[in-house]
């Protein structure tokens, strides 16, 4: 009896200490997927994120493509009647992609200097884009006009709202997110951060890699003609003419038949 | 089935059956007036969301095939005149080196985008408005009466002058060498400087320059275009990677088969209407460009690379 009531005490504290146990294993930030595959009939793609944190937080899920160089034709307007291209901007560190979740609106979040900080908003872009050039004054008109056309073609987006969030217990919140990556993607390691945001400051909660791979034949062709151009070129034009000539033939068969 | 495909050197998802219909659109323009269509199917691709470059030099890929199919066609038709062409080509491929030293020279002394755009629109004006005016004069049969060989006019008697005169039998036109090897270098070189195939400055150059009968001329232009966005394709592949395979596979099926039905079409018409049609595609052409000169653009800026 004296040892069944040994046993009871620990099991009893055991399985009042299991939820919270349980509950601190689980990350702040899960992606649905860790891989995105590019393969022939891809056409953009959803990954869910969720996880669960301290309430209290309003937060940001960011998610970027790789950073390079981007080089950017300039229109102007030339004897005050003609649009034409006049010279090129290059900024510095642009990324492939920027889309960003939020769990309120971003001017709620954090003031500006921390979201330039941590690197949520297109703001905070700017500073990393244009500290090498364009060296002229109209550096913000023109980083403004870049992000209107990434925006126009889905590369750049911000979602206001588009964090989830649902109370689980008075000191956790789960929320999730579902991170919409448009048509035109190409490969590489993108990475989706979490932030946290609350009584006017923000930290960086977690983060996880994104694998965006070519795959299948997707990947052959690509490698091929990176690898090989000259023959890829050949072999293009080679099967270009035999289906130019093989139609031809076909269509003058059936001409032939037809009188 | 997927109506998307993912094209693999351009990185984009585009749909299906959007490219191959404008493949047939602009096979159809290719097989009825011997242009290659790349002033049509270039910006459309780029509309698309399709990089500046891989447009170019995917078209360029799909142009091959396109007119390959219909210089078969013109050529069973006996339509094309290879010697002539052949001359052309040669001409062409030298103005094409030229232009592109041209165009340095011109982007180094700062205004070139603009002299380049505003001699194209002058140009198509004037080649698109003489060729409407001229058929439809034909049309209502007030063709003036031909005096020119009595009084042979300045340019006659220019090239009625040049050396090594030979004869053409198939365009039944006898020219100095000199002709055909000349224009292809000044098409050549415009080509370069506009980054268009030159199809339709080729076809007006042929038809009133060397006096080639209309069916003769567009036969012989693709069998030109063949050889020369052979060229294109093969070198954008090698040094610059941007010939996407399956975006040219999509648009060449589309394109062979318009190519054949405009090849159809085009021995169904008349030379002067098939001169009216090709005259009011320059105009459209011209027109479009002018606009896009003239109108403030939504985003004044675009990603480098492309023409």
């Amino acid at each position: 009896m004296d040892a069944a009531k040994k046993l009871i005490l620990p099991l009893a504290c055991l399985c009042w200490m299991m939820p919270a146990a349980l509950v601190r294993a689980e990350p702040p930030l899960r992606l649905g997927s860790q891989t995105v595959p590019l393969g022939m009939f891809f056409h953009g793609s959803t990954v869910h994120a969720d996880g669960t944190v301290p309430a209290g937080y309003q937060l940001a899920v960011v998610c970027t493509g790789p950073t390079g160089k981007l080089k950017l034709k300039r229109k102007e307007r030339v004897l005050g009647l003609f649009w034409v291209s006049r010279g090129e901007v290059t900024f510095a560190r642009v990324p492939s992609l920027y889309i960003v979740d939020t769990s309120a609106e971003m001017e709620q979040l954090a003031p500006q200097t921390t979201l330039d900080r941590l690197g949520v908003g297109y703001s905070s872009l700017e500073a990393d884009a244009t500290d090498e050039t364009p060296r002229d004054r109209q550096a913000s008109e023109l980083f403004a006009e870049l992000v209107k056309l990434k925006e126009s073609e889905k590369l750049y987006a911000v979602h206001q709202h588009g964090v989830r969030l649902q109370e689980r217990t008075v000191k956790l919140v789960d929320w999730s997110a579902d991170i919409r990556l448009p048509a035109k993607l190409l490969p590489g390691d993108y990475e989706v951060r979490l932030y946290g945001f609350r009584a006017g400051d923000g930290e960086l909660l977690d983060s996880r890699l994104l694998n965006v791979r070519q795959v299948g034949a997707v990947a052959a062709i690509h490698a091929f003609a990176r690898k090989w151009g000259l023959l890829y070129g050949v072999g293009a034009v080679l099967i270009a003419v035999a289906v130019g000539l093989l139609t031809g033939m076909a269509f003058g068969r059936g001409a032939k038949g037809g009188h | 089935m997927s109506l998307w495909i993912y094209l693999p050197v351009a990185g984009n998802s585009v749909s299906l059956l959007m490219l191959l219909g404008l493949g047939g659109l602009v096979g159809f323009l290719s097989g009825l007036f011997g242009v290659g269509g790349g002033f049509l199917m270039t910006p459309l691709l780029i509309m698309m969301g399709i990089a500046p470059t891989i447009a170019a030099a995917s078209d360029a890929n799909q142009i091959v095939a396109a007119s390959a199919s219909g210089t078969y066609a013109h050529a069973r038709a006996g339509s094309v005149d290879f010697k002539m062409g052949f001359l052309l080509l040669l001409g062409g491929l030298a103005g094409g080196s030229v232009g592109v030293l041209l165009i340095r020279v011109l982007r180094g002394l700062g205004q070139a985008d603009l002299l380049i755009s505003a001699t194209y629109v002058i140009m198509l004006g004037a080649i698109g408005s003489y060729m409407l005016v001229d058929s439809l004069k034909e049309i209502r049969g007030k063709v003036r009466v031909q005096v020119a060989e009595a009084r042979p006019s300045v340019w006659a008697r220019l090239v009625n002058g040049l050396p090594w005169r030979t004869d053409f039998p198939r365009s039944r036109v006898e020219h100095s060498v000199l002709m055909p090897l000349g224009l292809g270098v000044l098409v050549g070189m415009l080509s370069a400087i506009m980054g268009v195939g030159g199809g339709f400055i080729m076809v007006p150059v042929m038809v009133y320059l060397l006096r080639m009968p209309m069916h003769v001329v567009v036969g012989t232009s693709l069998f030109q275009i063949l050889f020369t966005c052979a060229n294109v394709t093969v070198l954008q592949a090698a040094v610059n990677h941007t010939v996407d395979f399956v975006l040219a596979l999509v648009l060449l099926i589309g394109s062979v088969i318009g190519a054949q039905l405009g090849t159809k079409v085009n021995k169904r018409l008349k030379a002067e209407q098939l001169k009216i049609l090709m005259a009011i595609i320059v105009l459209v052409v011209m027109a479009k460009m002018l606009m896009g000169f003239l109108i403030a653009p939504d985003i004044p800026v675009s990603y480098a690379g492309g023409h």
